[in-house]
This record gives structure tokens, sequence and C-alpha cells, in this order.
């Protein structure tokens, strides 16, 4: 099978992403063991009321009788499968259960207050081999969860968007000085993902380098520091959100792929995603998405703001 | 079926690394857990409540959260070596306490009477053991042993969780690639049954070769 | 300490032999000793026993956050216990039917799932189910392959009790003029369950540590909530070893509760056996573990 999808449409976006993030991500290197690492979202909560307080509300006549976003109103929460322990992305408060911030899931409180009115979520934390599953069988209505568009997925699911493009890089220890990107992995251990598109984009780049893989992005980082591997290949975002929560890995060197993140949806439901698209366009056009970002993601960059991608534009979508 | 054809060399690896670990903690386990029940039953009681709290704490504990601290948790400590060498050290430990358990079960089907009669005799406690309770307790800890080993082989299928590349996770990679789930599952699922089968079988066998004719 | 059970093995110690018996258990003690201090020294010099890495521990929303993770992990288990318990009877009753199907229908049951890793099964499950579309909640999707498997467990415990029984039991019953079936629920059952309660209990145990496995299907339960801490306090050493004493807690209550109810069948089975003093030959009961 080949994974190489090269998009140049979506292009200048990750690159204005990469320019923003790559400076941010490697800083600060205080001693490692403070016991409780700032939270994720960076007080990201207060900043965003009045983005929620001003955000797009569907038109009663969007939402179609019988159609799905008609069933999440008539229930009156949005139930998003997406993680807990994402840094930047999506990151439960655990002494505050309810309290869950990062970019995906204040774009999935967006996406609730445009069917319902409200942003009433339930998170289902997904193990990432499970995500198609959970969208299969109606436990999710849809996914916030770096989730990645790819033509296999899309056969068995439904993407809306992108509505982020980032790329794969590298993460190392943050005394590591030889490895600086995918070209120095021939022959390393490389730690990745269970079941991210690093399972098979590693081996094609470097064949020689051998892969571990752990279930969850934690886990991985905990290998990584722990010495399990030389090198964790990653989304960009993910990484540099870890590089930011956790002094002892770095970020190096450029994505060397392109990764385009869809909202996953029910397969075989074209209304469902024409009307998330729908939302997506209205977001981007009134800064909302832009201003999500820079109270998250944007928090590790030097405050530049990328482009969205174009919903569509990649295959799958 | 093609999707198993062609991905016959990653499975039979990940076989290969389930079939390594379970051998090799199998045998840990047996000389671990007997030396637990030879502590249990000694006459020393600071052993035999070591013993005691050992078997108490891995029976009441799941081995995931046993492999997530070994794996994860003890690193922090210090404490690393290879994952498969951790997953291995873990069933270890774990599986002891079930061989002693079954162990113990075992000296426990031998006639107290039996015991006493050999102690009148002027037998050692060794002699006693020897001659008297082993042969006897052997045939019934055959099958309970059999039993742990079985459920030794199905935990393996555990080691996928923290990274070990055993069948279980070898099925799972695949499956991501081609996506026929019952058929790449249900292949695996024979040979775990296969497996567990081989074992059934074979602790039938040396249970008979081992019995007693009263 | 009291006598342990097996001390009818060796002769009352005499004096040389209580003195052996005095240097090898402080011998013992100071070897055991030496190693907690080891593995103590080894987790001090990486500061894991610091404070400030366990007072997180004596906050209430920490507590909350694991104990509603505790809630999910007792929830699914007593669910399992209920449905696997009812499946585990009728599976052992149908293996000793006389009607040949039902008996190979109710064997290979058994025998597949007794075999299959629990993890498999729920993999198979949540990818098997949505493509005949099957549509459960989470904590289904859980419970059903952990229903199957511990089912298959439960009717061999079951099954043993059974065969435990004398069979002059079913003779008499049969002498009364009752049926196989009203021998089976007036006489049988009640005495089989009675005698294999104890097995039951440990099954609990194993069907509870079983749980652990929500995280797969994204079910709130203990273990998922500890990964979940540990990756935003990073305090993975402590965040694991409490959890890890919760469980021991919980199903260390529950495993004392067994071993208790194994005493009083003993004791009150007593006067039936009196004539044979304790029970040997009987089968193994002890629960195959799933």
């Amino acid at each position: 099978m080949s994974r190489t999808l090269r998009r140049r449409t979506t292009l200048a976006a990750s690159l204005a992403l990469v320019a923003s993030l790559g400076l941010g991500a490697c800083g600060s290197s205080d001693s490692g063991s403070s016991a409780v690492p700032p939270s994720g979202g960076g007080g990201g909560e207060d900043s965003l009321q009045s983005v929620y307080d001003a955000a797009p509300v569907a038109d009663a006549a969007a939402l179609l009788s019988d159609s799905t976003m008609a069933a999440i109103k008539e229930r009156g929460v949005l139930r998003v499968g997406a993680a807990l322990d994402a840094p930047l992305l999506s990151q439960q408060d655990p002494a505050n259960p309810d309290d869950i911030q990062g970019f995906d899931i204040d774009l999935a409180k967006m996406l609730a207050i445009y069917i319902i009115g409200e942003p009433n979520i339930e998170v289902v934390p997904p193990a990432s081999e499970t995500r198609e599953a959970l969208l299969q069988n109606g436990t999710v209505d849809v996914v916030f969860n770096t989730y990645t568009i790819t033509e296999e997925r899309a056969q068995q699911i439904s993407f809306a968007g992108p509505y982020f493009v980032s790329g794969l890089a590298v993460a190392v220890p943050a005394d590591e000085d030889s490895i600086s990107g995918i070209d120095d992995l021939g022959g390393k251990t490389v730690i990745v993902g269970a079941n991210t598109p690093a399972v098979t984009a590693v081996p094609e780049q470097q064949p020689t380098a051998e892969v571990v893989s752990f279930a969850t992005d934690p886990q991985c980082v905990q290998a990584l520091t722990q010495g399990r591997g030389d090198a964790y290949v990653q989304d960009y975002t993910l990484l540099a959100a870890d590089a930011q929560a956790n002094s002892g890995i770095k970020v190096v060197g450029q994505p060397f792929t392109e990764e385009a993140y869809g909202i996953g949806l029910p397969p075989n439901d074209p209304d469902f995603k024409q009307f998330v698209n729908d939302w997506l366009e209205q977001i981007y056009a009134d800064g909302s998405w832009a201003e999500i970002f820079d109270a998250t993601l944007g928090t590790v960059g030097d405050g530049s703001t990328p482009e969205p991608p174009t919903i569509g534009s990649v295959p799958g979508s | 079926m093609s999707a198993l054809v062609d991905n016959l060399p990653a499975l039979l690896a990940g076989l290969g690394t389930t079939l390594f670990v379970l051998v090799t903690s199998a045998v840990g386990a047996l000389v671990l857990g007997t030396l637990v029940v030879v502590a249990r039953v000694s006459p020393v009681p600071v052993l035999r409540a070591a013993a005691f709290g050992y078997v108490q704490v891995l029976v009441n504990v799941p081995l995931l959260a046993l492999l997530l601290l070994a794996v994860f948790a003890l690193p922090d400590a210090g404490l690393i070596a290879p994952l498969v060498t951790t997953a291995i050290v873990v069933l270890t430990v774990y599986e002891a306490a079930y061989v002693a358990e079954a162990l113990r079960s075992g000296i426990n089907t031998v006639p107290k009477g039996q015991v006493e009669a050999a102690r009148a005799l002027g037998f050692t406690l060794s002699q006693t053991l020897r001659m008297v309770v082993v042969p006897q307790a052997a045939r019934a800890v055959v099958q309970p042993l059999g039993n742990v080993l079985i459920a030794l082989l199905m935990n393996t299928a555990l080691t996928a969780t923290v990274g070990v590349v055993e069948l279980t996770s070898a099925t799972n990679k695949v499956n991501l690639v081609q996506a026929e789930p019952i058929t790449i599952f249900g292949a695996a699922g024979l040979v775990y049954m296969a497996l567990a089968l081989v074992i059934g079988l074979g602790a039938g066998r040396i249970e008979k070769k081992v019995a007693i004719r009263r | 300490m009291r006598p342990p059970e097996t001390a009818y093995l060796y002769d009352e110690p005499g004096p040389r032999t209580r003195r052996r018996i005095r240097i090898a258990s402080v011998v013992s003690l100071v070897v055991l000793a030496g190693a907690l201090a080891l593995m103590l020294r080894q987790f001090a010099s990486r500061g894991q026993l610091d404070a400030d890495r366990w007072s997180p521990f004596l906050s209430w929303p920490i507590w909350e956050y694991l104990l509603v993770g505790l809630r999910g992990t007792l929830l699914a288990a007593a669910v399992v216990a209920v449905l696997g318990g009812a499946l585990g009877v009728l599976l052992a009753l149908g293996r000793l039917s006389p009607l040949r199907p039902l008996r190979w229908l109710c064997t290979a049951f058994i025998e597949v799932f007794r075999t299959l890793p629990v993890l498999l099964l729920i993999y198979l499950m949540l990818f098997g189910l949505p493509a005949y579309g099957i549509n459960l909640p989470v904590l289904w999707k859980l419970v059903v392959p952990l229903t199957v498997a511990n089912s298959a467990a439960i009717a061999e415990i079951v099954r043993a009790g059974v065969l435990s029984l004398p069979r002059g039991q079913t003779e008499a019953g049969y002498s009364l003029g009752m049926r196989r079936l009203q021998v089976m629920r007036a006489v049988v059952l009640p005495q089989a369950l009675r005698a294999v309660t104890p097995s039951l209990v440990v099954q609990l145990v194993s069907l509870l540590k079983d749980t652990s496995l929500g995280y797969v299907v994204a079910f709130t339960e203990l273990l998922y909530r500890a990964q979940v801490l540990s990756a935003y306090n990073r305090l993975l050493v402590q965040t694991f070893l409490v959890v890890t004493l919760v469980y021991l807690v919980v199903n260390g209550s529950l495993s004392a509760l067994a071993s208790r109810l194994k005493r009083r069948t003993t004791k009150t089975a007593a006067p039936v056996a009196a004539a044979v003093p304790a029970q040997p030959g009987a089968p193994a009961v002890e629960a195959p573990r799933a």
C-alpha cells in the first residue's frame, strides 16, 4: 500500500505552523522533576468564553428532519471521541474532570454550540485503534482526535475537513545532539504510537530503523525519556505540545510528511458531512478557528497563526 | 485469506515471540512457584508469612497494572530492562503465585494420615515429602498446573499493551493494514486454541504417566 | 502467628529444631528486610520517595478521580458476575446433559472461550460486531467479552462442584420419584453451588482484574483513570503503586471472604464427612483463571 500522500494545496498552512511552533517547542529546561506540570490549555478557557458567546449557531432549517444533527440536538449533547491525555489538544484536568481543554476539544465545543446552542459535549476517549469502531457503531457522533485523513480510513468512515494540517516529526531526549531529523534514524530504534501513520511512514523512509510501538502518546514519551528508543516519531503538533509539557524531550528537524486532520464522522451520512463542513467554513471565515488556535496550540509558537486548510483538499475528505 | 498469507512472516515472528515469552516465563514461574510453596509449608514463620504475602499481592492485582508499573513506572526509579525481558519477569513473578497455589492444593490432597504414618515411622520432613507427599501430590497437581500454563499463554497477549510485538500485537498490526478483522483475529484465535490444546493434551499425558495405581 | 495448615507435615519441634527455626527466621528476616531497604534506597536515590511526589495523593480531587474509575470497575465486575454466573450455570448443566447435541454445543463453547485471550476476544467483538450493525453502549463492549470468557470458567467450576457430589444424592432424588431437572434444581445444584462458593469468589476476583482491559474499549475504569492521571501529573511510580494498592484492598477483601467461606463450608460439611477425615479424593475445584 502507498501512504506517501503529497498535498501541495495545504503545504503552506503546514509550513506556517512549523515556523510558528518550531522555536517554542524546545525551550524550557528546568529540572524535569516538577511534580505537577502546568495545565495544558494555558488558561484558554476564560479567553475563549467570548469566542463561545459569539459562536455561530446553525439555522433551524439546516437541521434536516430525521438527520444526525437533529438527533444530536434532540439529545442535547454532542458525543465526541477525543483524547483525555493530549496536552494542548485535549487534556483533562484530573482535579477537575469536567475541565477538558485544547484545540481539538474546543473545536468540538464550538460544533456543539453550532448544533445545540450550548457547548454540551460528552467525551468518549478512544484507544487509537478503536476510533473507526466507535463511529461505525454510533458510540460517538464525531471524532476530534488528531485523526489523519487517509483513503483507507475513508472507506470505513467519513471525514469532514481537513481542519488542520501538520506532519510527522522526530523527537529525541533533550540531551541528544546527534539526531537532527528523520535522515539520522537509519539503524536506530524508533518509537511510534500504535496504529498511527508513523507505523508505516518510518519504515518507508528508514528501512533499517527498528520500530517499537506503544499504545498511547504519554507511554511513547515515557519510553523515549527512559531510553527505550533513540527517537520518537509522531505528529508535529503532538510532539510540540509534549515537549512543552516535558522538558526531557525536544523536537528536531522539520516534519517529513504531511498529515491532514479530519473530523471523523459516521460512514454514509453525506448530509451530516456537508453540515459539519459548512460549520468549518463559518468558523474559518469569522476568525474563531484562529482564536482557538491562538489560545491552545498557538501558545507554544511565536504568535503567528496559520491559514486554515481548504476543505475537501485531501484524498479521503 | 491472502491477508494471512501475505503477512505470514510478521505473524510468525509474533508467534515466535509469544512462544519465547511463554516458555521462558513458564520455566521461571515453575521454579519460583516451587520456591514460594516450599517457603509456604516450611516451619519458619517468617518465610511462611512472606510466601503468603507474595501470593496474596500477586493474586489480587491485575497483571495489566503490574505490566504498566514495571514497563513505564519503575524506570523512573532507575529500574529498567529491555521490554521483552521486563515482560517475562512480570509474567514469571505473576504466574509463580498461581503455580504456588496449584502446588499447595496438590499437597493438601495428600491425606494427613499418610503423613502422620510416615512420621510415626520416623521419616524426616524431607523424606516424608520426597517419598510420601510429592509422589501422590504430583498427580493431583498436573491438571491445575496445565491450567496455570494455559492462563499464562492467554496472559502473554497482555504484553501487547506495553509494546511487546507478540501474536496479538502482530495480528492487530496486520489488521491495521489489511482491515479484515474476522479472518485475521479468527486465525490468531485458532492458533491460541491449538496451543492451549497442546498444553492440555500434554498435561493429560503426564497425568496418566504419574498416575498412582491404588 | 497461628500454626500453619501444613503443620502436620512435621513433628512438634524439639529444642534443637526450635533453635534452628529461630536462626532461620532471623536470617530470612534480615534478607527480606535487606531487600526492602535496597529497593527503598533505589527509589529514594531517584527522588521517588520525596514528599512532594506523594502529597498529591492526599488531596480529595485526585481520589475522587480515581474512585469514579473504581466505580466503573465495580460496576463492570458486578454485571459480568451476574450475567457470567447465570450463563455459566446453564453451560455447566448443558455440558452435563444427557442430550448429546446440547452437551456438544456447551462443551465446544466452554472449551473455545476458556482458551482465547480476553484481549483478542475484545478486539474481535470491537471490530466484528459493528459489521453486523450491532451497536452496544461502551459498558457492554467490555462486559460482553468478559461475560463470555468468564461464563466458560464459571461453568467449569460449577461442573466440578456437581461432579464432586456423592452419586447417592442423585440416586436418592430419583428414588423419591423426582425427575432429572427436579433432582438438579432441588438436590444437586444447591449443594454443588455451596461447595464451590469459595472458587466462585476467587473467580470474581479474577474477573474484577479483567475489567482493567476496559481502557481498550474506552470504558472509564480504575486502570484507565490511572493512566490518564499519570500522563497528567507524570508521577508514574506513585500513581501506579497507589492504584495497585487500591486493587489489592478491594480484591484482598474479596479473597479474604473466599477463604472465610471456604473454612465455613469445610466446617459445616465436617459432620457429613466425619467418617472419612479430610476429603482428599475430591477433584480440585480451584478456579481456572481467565
